[in-house]
This record gives structure tokens, sequence and C-alpha cells, in this order.
């Protein structure tokens, strides 16, 4: 009896609020799903639909081959994966001297580092895109690549800062004794210890990058050169609405993040409580 | 072995001026569509590549923006002089860019046109207006009138006549709200842009022609005014969703499309979309009610879209070449026919398949008729659009959830537009 109450305590104050929790996350991926596998006639009929009938590739199709996801998607990509490989390097050395040294500013640098999450990004578009006109450089993927380094940089420096501060000073020393530069010592003993750091920062940076419209739509002016979020945007007209191709879309931009979380949650969840607690 | 390498050197330059002088370098231009989309895109597309076929000494570049941040890209690529040669975009945005000369007037280039006598004198008229100059900064290519859709079945099943009175209109929306059923006789657009609804209701409502009088007095507070927005935001809740406080385009035309709603006020852009959800036969469209006056008043503003060229472009002549070729009578057709609006070209008004289009045809009658009138909204004042983004949206949210008065939200309206034009006025010493 005593067993049954215990589980059926643990059903109402453990389960039933993460059942409900889970309702509230994966409905609007249910949704969409099921959007993107129905006809454009059935999107919108009065009788709801809960699953496709017929199911239909039509949308994705669209969205892939007409519409151009395959490119936005191409330039998405590029611009991600090189934005994250900038911040990660550069964060790593930012968070390495901000967690092994000490030096006059450092508190101010820390802070102006934190101040900069509070400018909005809007404010930046016109200094932005006089800088990049003069160097030649809007409309090209490498302008959105120094934006996004930019602003990812500082939050995931200060969370690089507490993952080296983690780590004992001891194993670098004694590598150095051993031989070993400092930029060696960084590379070659630090750099596997940091991997969860390496993955929440990489993460971060990636969905940050992964999602920006407001950039990619000011300082490219080559539908050729479009990035995901402007391409889901497209589908959105003033006057007309192709849900099933947005759908489809919204489908194929979440592939690589819900990828990337699924890969790397473990080292999320250490990484991010690890840099948390000793920052 | 001296002398033959430089007379290969000299045989390689030779073939390279050859080939340089042969091909006479193209004019590119750059176009830019403000509202871009799946539907649009291969209309002004297949467009390009008529042009271009045509002239084939020029190539346009052309580039999609989505109309939720055009103004925004704009806005920025002004303040940065890195403007396209020419674009289309809706009249509301003409009389800042104007102002602020970002864009060539075209009255030249319009009086040397050949098919300039065809584009409808109303039409370019209300471009005119939309600028203190009176100068043409557009050729207006398609027009759009605020238009009642409502559900042509179910008033046919209630045996109710089309909303050509606002007797009709508010008897209608009685008769069939069903809310055990969650069907309701209206949609009120209370979110984003439900101003703009509002004002051409007050206006067609009480007939009166002008949004200032003489002495500068602004007539949107006026007691009609107040009269008619107390009866039609007085539907909010009873025989409208309850979430219809928040909803903008999209939930408005949603509610219309999936069947949750008797009518709803927008205009023709949104034929399409009702056309593929609902389908033919089940939906019509109305012309404003008649007014006090017994006349069709539409409010005029954002009622045209066209043609402009930057005065950034370095290549004016041949941006108009194109522009002129958008608006020209084949083109207007092709476009017009496919988007499901109005025409501004008077050929194209008289073409079949507009007679085919009963919605396009009662608009374009309704314009046509000579007791119509078409009431300037100020949208030469700069702040036009602030005024109503953050004046009147959340004043209507205000008397939609009953925290303001619709006289107090009329009055706060009329003052901001007065002290506008007061500021607008000294500005440019009128």
């Amino acid at each position: 009896m005593k067993n049954f109450g215990s589980k059926i305590s643990k059903f109402f104050l453990f389960f039933f609020p993460l059942m409900l929790v889970m309702l509230f996350v994966l409905f609007p991926f249910y949704w969409t799903i099921n959007t993107a596998f129905k006809r454009e006639s059935d999107i919108m009929n009065t009788h709801i639909q809960y699953l496709p009938s017929p199911w239909t590739f039509h949308n994705f199709f669209n969205a892939w081959q007409n519409i151009g996801f395959s490119v936005y998607f191409k330039n998405s990509l590029i611009v991600s994966v090189l934005s994250v490989i900038l911040v990660v390097l550069f964060s790593i050395l930012v968070g390495y001297a901000l967690g092994r040294f000490n030096f006059r500013g450092k508190k101010g640098f820390m802070l102006t580092l934190l101040c900069t999450q509070f400018i909005p990004h809007t404010m930046l578009i016109i200094p932005f895109f006089l800088i990049f006109k003069s160097l030649g450089l809007t409309s090209s993927l490498w302008s959105l690549i120094i934006v996004y380094t930019t602003f990812q940089l500082p939050f995931n420096s200060v969370i690089m800062k507490g993952f080296v501060a983690n780590i004992p000073k001891e194993l670098e020393e004694a590598a150095m004794v051993d031989g070993c530069s400092r930029l060696r010592a960084i590379f070659n003993v630090i750099l596997p210890i940091l991997l969860p750091g390496l993955i929440a920062t990489g993460s971060f940076a990636f969905i940050g990058c992964w999602n920006e419209f407001l950039f990619a739509l000011i300082l490219i002016s080559k539908s050729s050169r479009y990035t995901i979020p402007v391409g889901l945007n497209f589908m959105m007209g003033e006057y007309d609405i192709n849900y099933g191709a947005l759908a489809a879309g919204s489908v194929i931009a979440l592939i690589p993040s819900v990828l990337i979380f699924a890969y790397v949650q473990k080292y999320l969840v250490q990484g991010l409580s690890t840099g948390a607690i000793k920052g | 072995m001296v002398k033959k390498w430089l007379l290969l050197l000299f045989i390689i330059c030779l073939g390279f001026s050859a080939v340089c002088l042969g091909a006479p370098a193209k004019i590119k231009l750059t176009f830019w569509n403000n509202n871009a989309g799946p539907e649009r895109d291969p209309i002004f597309r297949e467009l390009i590549k008529r042009f271009q076929e045509q002239n084939p000494d020029i190539e346009v570049e052309y580039v999609a923006i989505p109309s939720s941040a055009a103004k925004q890209k704009y806005d920025v690529a002004a303040a940065a002089n890195d403007l396209p040669d020419c674009t289309v975009f809706p009249q509301q945005w003409l009389g800042d860019y104007a102002t602020r000369k970002i864009i060539l007037p075209l009255d030249s280039y319009y009086k040397k046109w050949s098919e300039g006598k065809d584009i409808s004198a109303t039409c370019l008229q209300s471009v005119r207006d939309s600028v203190s100059s009176k100068k043409l900064y557009m050729i207006p290519q398609t027009g759009t009138l605020d238009t009642i859709w409502y559900r042509s079945d179910w008033f046919k099943k209630a045996n109710l006549p089309a909303p050509r009175t606002w007797d009709d209109f508010f008897n209608a929306v009685d008769k069939l709200t069903d809310k055990a059923n969650y069907r309701y006789g209206y949609s009120i657009r209370g979110g984003v842009a439900g101003s703009y609804p509002l004002q051409a209701v007050l206006y067609s409502y009480s007939g009166i022609t002008s949004f200032f009088t003489a002495k500068g007095k602004c007539t949107i507070n006026d007691p009609k005014h107040i009269a008619i927005a107390k009866r039609y935001l007085g539907l909010y809740g009873k025989y409208t969703s309850q979430s219809d406080i928040t909803a903008g385009y999209k939930e408005m035309a949603a509610a219309f499309d999936t069947g949750s709603t008797a009518m709803i006020l927008h205009n023709l852009g949104s034929y399409t979309q009702h056309l593929q959800t609902l389908g033919a036969g089940k939906f019509a469209a109305a012309s404003m009610p008649l007014s006090l006056t017994g006349r069709h008043v539409l409010v005029a503003g954002n009622t045209f879209s066209g043609y402009s060229i930057f005065s950034t472009s370095k290549r004016p002549a041949a941006a108009w070449k194109f522009i002129s070729f958008l608006a020209s009578e084949k083109s207007q057709s092709y476009w017009n026919q496919n988007t499901g609006q109005m025409p501004t070209n008077n050929k194209v008004l008289n073409e079949k398949w507009i007679q085919d289009a009963p919605q396009i045809s009662l608009l374009a009658s309704t314009l046509a008729d000579k007791k119509t009138i078409l009431v300037a909204s100020p949208i030469y004042l700069p702040d036009y659009s602030v005024i109503m983004d953050q004046v009147v949206d959340p004043g209507i949210q205000m008397v939609l959830s009953g925290k303001k008065s619709v006289e107090t939200f009329l009055n706060e309206w009329a003052q901001a537009l007065e002290k506008s034009k007061k500021d607008y006025d000294t500005a440019f010493k009128k």
C-alpha cells in the first residue's frame, strides 16, 4: 500500500508535470511536421487533420527546389560553421587570458564584455553597413561571418573563462617544464580537457548564427546569398502565406539544430554548469 | 627569340582588345521588390525575362525582400547611400522618401512616355497628393481599395443582402454571429496596423472628405466618427472573437479562411489566399458601405504601389526604360491578373479578365464612379506611420479592453496629427 502511494505521488509530482511540459514543448514541433506533410488545401481546411492524409513531400520539394532553400541552407551552413570556428578559436584565447592571468583593467575588461550584451544589435546596423560598404563586403557572406563572430565572441569568452579557471594550472606548467611552449600547452593539454566548454560555446554560437535574421537581410542584397531565416520570411508575403512550404522550410531549418543538440546534450549540461559555477 | 616572345605577347594583347571591344558592356540595373513572396517573385522574374529579351543591352538584377523588415532595409541602404537603381514600393513611403530626396521626380520622363496617358488620372493624382510638392515620384502599377470580404454562402443561407450600407453591415454581423458554434459575424483587426481599417471605417461612414479643416483642426475626433467608432469597436467580444484584440492581418485572414468569421475588412490583396483556402463561390467582395452623404468615401494613402527610381542611380534613363516597361499595359495586365489586384492602366481595366473577376470590376467601378471621393490621408507627414503605430494601434487595444473611452482615444489621435501637421507646416513655412 505504501509502495502504491509512493508510486502515485511520484507520478503526480514528477512524471505528470514533466509530461505536461513535454506536451507544451513538443506540440509546436508536431504541428509543424504535420503541416509540412499536408497538401496546401488540407492545411487551411476547417476539418482539422491530426495526421496528414494523404502524405505529400511536395512542400519539401517546393521549399528546397523552387523557393531556393538548397541555396539558403548552403549559405547558412557556410556562415554558421565559419563563425563558430572563429568564435571558438578566439574565445579560447580570450578565456585563457582572463582565466590564467591577472592584469590591470581585467575586471573592467570583463565588465565591458558583459556590457556588450546590453547593446541592442539594431543600433549597430548602420555603422556595420558603412564599414562593410567601405571594405566592399556588402552582399558578401564574409560580412555576416564577421558580424556573427563579433556578437558571439564576448559572451562565449566569459563562458570559456569559467572553464579555463576550472582546469588546474599545474597541468600546463608540467607540460611547459617538459619543454612545451605556452601555445602548445594550450592546444595539446588544455584543449582536450576543455571539450565540454568548446561544445557548449560552439553550440550556442551555432544556434545564434543559424537563427539570425535582421543582419542577414540588411547586409545581403543578393537573393543568391540569403540565409535560411530570410528564406523563411519569404514564405510570409504581406498578403500570401505559403503555410506548407513555411512548415517544410522550418523542418529543414530545424534539422541541424536538433542533430547538434542531440549529439552534444550531455556535454552541454556538464559544460554550462561548470562554466556557470566557476565563472 | 625575344622578338618571337614579343610578337606572341602583341598577338595576345590584340586578341584581348578585340574581345573587349567586340562585346559592348551591358548596363546593369538593380531592382528591389519590397513585398517578395512565393506568389509574386515568379511574376517579377518573368517580366524581367521579357524585358531583357527586348533590351539585350540591359541586365536587371532582381532582389527580393521579405515585407516583414523591408522598410528597415530600405532605410539602412538610404542612410548608407547604397540604394538600388529602381524599386517597387507602397504609396505610404512616398512622402518620407520624396522629402528626403531619396527618389527622383519622374515628371519629365512621364511627359515623354507614350503610354503615360493610359494611366488612370485618379491614381496619378492620389500619388501626387502623397507629396507636398505634388510632383510625380511614382508610376502606380497596381491599386487596392478597402474591401469588405464576406462569406457569400452564409449570407445567401441567412437571406441577407451584401453589405451596401452600414446598417446592412451591422445587421449581418448580428445575424451571422453564432458563438455557441465559434462562428462570429466579424473580425476586428485589433493588433498590428489595426489603425488603417479603423480610419477607413470612420471616413467612409461620416463622408468627411478631408483629414484637416482649413484652420488645421483634425477631423478624426468629429462627433460622427465618435458615434461610428463606438458602434464599430463595440462589436468586440459580443460579435467577435476575444482574440481579435491582438489580431493582425494573418490572424484576421486565417479566421475568415477557416470559417470562423463571416466578414473581415481588408483589401484586394488577400483575394488569392481566400480563393486557395475557401474556393470559388463561397466568398465575395463588397466596397466600403455608403457614407451618410450617400457617396462612397474611401481613404487613400496606401492604396497604390508602383515604381520609382532612386536619386543615387547612375543609370536613371535605363531605370526609366525598365520601370516604364513594368508599368506598361502588357506588364500591368500580366502582373495584376496573376496577383488578383486592380491595375491602374485604363486599357487593362477594360480587359476581359477584369469582367471575370467581380471583386476587381466592383472596386474599379467604385473608383471610376464620379460620386466616389478619395480622401487623401496625411501620409506626407513624416511621423504619420509613427502615430499610427504608436498612438493609434495601442489606443484601439485600450478601447477594446475597456481601459480608455472612444472620445479620449480619438482626441489623442487628433491631437497627435494636429501637432505633426503644425510641425510640418512650420518646417516648410506654409
